[in-house]
């Protein structure tokens, strides 16, 4: 194959370099002010936050004043998806009461709570995720599918073929001082690329369904909350974090803060005091090691980089199709799809896990083009299993989250 | 024919008296170092991962990183460098965790954006087509106007390695070319 004059070129691309910048259509410098504003300050976004509740739930329970700040260590038991003691189902002659004033709902006595079970494919009225997204995201009713994907499996996207909403978590936990324990539970739907989550209590409806008793927050792109956990005292704390963490072009380290809601209370900003149990930030990181004999050692190396204590972990690897590769877990071809293929012990913070695979890549005469022309990759991915347990579970920090390394023509043995 | 260059340091670079600049002056300086860069870099990317919106989102990102530390960035000896650097290393490491080369095939097959004409497409095509280290190599060199030592630095390779990347890119992509100019006279 010959190649061009470097004329033709410098002139083909100047051109191309020319059109390429007539045809972007950068933001204005006064959205990147306005973006790194909002970064640096907080203060603002819990405004913002507070306002968009307000307007989406303009319920009697938000113009309540606060009891004050309290400091909400991690529970002392996780219980997800665990039947309490307190909780009895429809079909097992629950006492929940079907007509339920609206306002009056804590003053429900020992109501039906739902298990996570119970709510996948159950016929529910959910609060609307927003009026433009009606259609796409039905809640009237709703037959919420079950939105978590099965690590042990290998998942790593839910099925998005199993129905527009999907159940989240629940969890149980009373919602004032000494009163019954609720179940909340969190929804979430993807109208587009981006999820919008609804956490609302659940209970019993008097006649073997279940039916929304509060509304707690409704999601949208000035409150992207992630997760709820129950508060070690009482009330139901949010995970929000600055930005929608799922469906971004970028990976980047988010801000979050933490909110409490308590029956007929104002959200409480607790980000200061709330436990932080499984919000850390997880990093990996791949080295590789010429052996000299025509393979080499791919080092993976899962760390917990942040503050608190993680959640499990699950782990998604892909390497080229002409690059073999031998180690304690079987790596799938990359094909295009992410394919989880162990979950890890969770990490306390400082520390981490290493695990070697070899890699001996084929002749590069056995390369297909794009491994000639682009190498062969050994890809790793990580993240915690989002609602694996009642506690919350994220990792703010998505830029170490993704690692790789290759072997290129350079780096095989000429003959 | 001079390659295209990105546009020199902004005003003010390296003078210690520069740091003591009010916020405003600061930010103006941001405002006109990101005017006389923003559409040369967001060229070159969008060249490389083939998405327009996408490129326009990392070079974003890019500037964000560089005003939260602008008073440092301001005072190196290339403030573009850094920030084309950013932004480049955004997109390698978005392109791959995305599925590379598949998903920016299929991305160039189904998009719905208004396409550049003629040469210009068979251009973007024939780079889609490259591996990912020499359709970068090719871009920095002819778009960026950088040296071989430049884009080595970039890349942290060596510039021999950088040398061989554009000498196949560059017959890759003759290649490529060639064979759609076949196509078409058919």
């Amino acid at each position: 194959m010959s190649t061009p004059d470097e004329s033709l070129f410098e002139e083909a691309f100047a051109e191309f370099a020319h059109a390429a910048e007539l045809m972007v259509d950068p933001v204005d410098s006064a959205v990147i002010h306005g973006r790194v504003r909002r970064r640096r300050t907080t203060k603002g976004a819990l405004a913002a936050a507070l306002a968009a509740l307000i307007v989406a739930v303009p319920a009697v329970w938000w113009l309540q004043e606060s009891n004050g700040q309290e400091v909400d260590p991690r529970p002392a038991e996780e219980t997800t998806d665990e039947t309490s003691t307190a909780e009895t189902s429809p079909a097992e002659g629950g006492t929940g009461t079907g007509a339920v004033p609206q306002g009056q709902e804590s003053d429900v006595e020992d109501p039906a709570l739902p298990t996570f079970g119970d709510l996948v494919g159950a016929e529910i009225d959910l609060p609307s995720f927003g009026s433009v997204y009606d259609s796409s995201c039905p809640t009237a009713p709703a037959r919420p599918s079950d939105g978590t994907p099965d690590p042990e499996s290998g998942q790593w996207f839910p099925d998005v073929d199993a129905g527009p909403v999907r159940l989240l978590k629940v969890v149980h936990t009373t919602l004032e001082d000494g009163g019954p324990v609720r179940a909340v539970a969190l929804f979430g739907c993807t109208p587009s690329e981006q999820t919008i989550r609804q956490a609302v209590v659940v209970a019993g409806d008097g006649d073997g369904g279940w039916e929304v008793t509060e509304e707690i927050a409704v999601g949208d792109s000035g409150f992207a909350l992630w997760d709820i956990a129950p508060a070690a005292t009482a009330g139901v704390l949010l995970l929000v974090p600055e930005q929608e963490p799922t469906g971004r072009y970028l990976e980047i380290e988010l801000d979050y803060e933490v909110f409490r809601y308590r029956t007929r209370e104002e959200l409480a900003d607790v980000t200061a005091d709330a436990y932080l149990w499984g919000v850390t930030d997880l990093a990996v990181s791949v080295e590789k090691t010429a052996n000299g004999d025509g393979t080499w050692t791919a080092a993976v190396t899962v760390a917990n980089d942040g503050g608190h204590e993680s959640q499990a972990i699950q782990l998604a690897m892909c390497a080229s199709e002409s690059l073999g590769t031998d180690g304690p877990e079987t790596v799938p071809e990359c094909n295009g799809e992410i394919q989880g293929v162990a979950v890890l012990e969770p990490l306390v913070p400082g520390d981490s896990t290493t695990m070697e695979w070899t890699l001996t890549p084929e002749p590069f005469d056995d390369w297909n083009g794009d491994e000639q022309a682009g190498g062969l990759y050994f890809s790793v991915w990580m993240r915690p299993v989002a609602y694996s347990v009642d506690g919350f579970v994220f990792d703010p920090d998505g830029e170490n989250d993704y690692d790789d390394t290759s072997i290129i023509v350079d780096d095989m043995p000429t003959s | 024919m001079t390659p295209t260059r990105d546009s020199p340091a902004p005003p003010g670079e390296g003078g210690g008296a520069a740091a003591q600049l009010l916020p405003m002056r600061a930010s103006l300086e941001f405002d006109d170092f990101y005017a006389a860069n923003v559409r040369v870099i967001t060229g070159q990317i969008f060249a490389y991962t083939g998405d327009r919106a996408e490129a326009e989102d990392l070079v974003a990102e890019a500037f964000c990183r560089a005003l939260a530390r602008w008073r440092k960035v301001r005072e190196y000896e290339n403030p573009t460098a850094w920030v084309r650097r950013v932004a480049w290393n955004l997109a390698t490491s978005h392109l791959r965790r995305r599925g590379v080369v598949q998903r920016f095939l299929n991305r160039q097959r189904e998009t719905h954006e208004k396409a550049p004409d003629g040469d210009r497409v068979d251009l973007m095509r024939a780079l889609a087509g490259i591996g990912e280290h020499h359709r970068k190599a090719v871009i920095l060199r002819y778009m960026a106007g950088l040296t071989v030592a430049e884009i080595a630095e970039q890349e942290g390779v060596a510039e021999a390695t950088v040398r061989s990347w554009l000498t196949r890119g560059k017959a890759a992509l003759a290649g490529r070319l060639t064979v759609q100019d076949e196509m078409e006279q058919r």
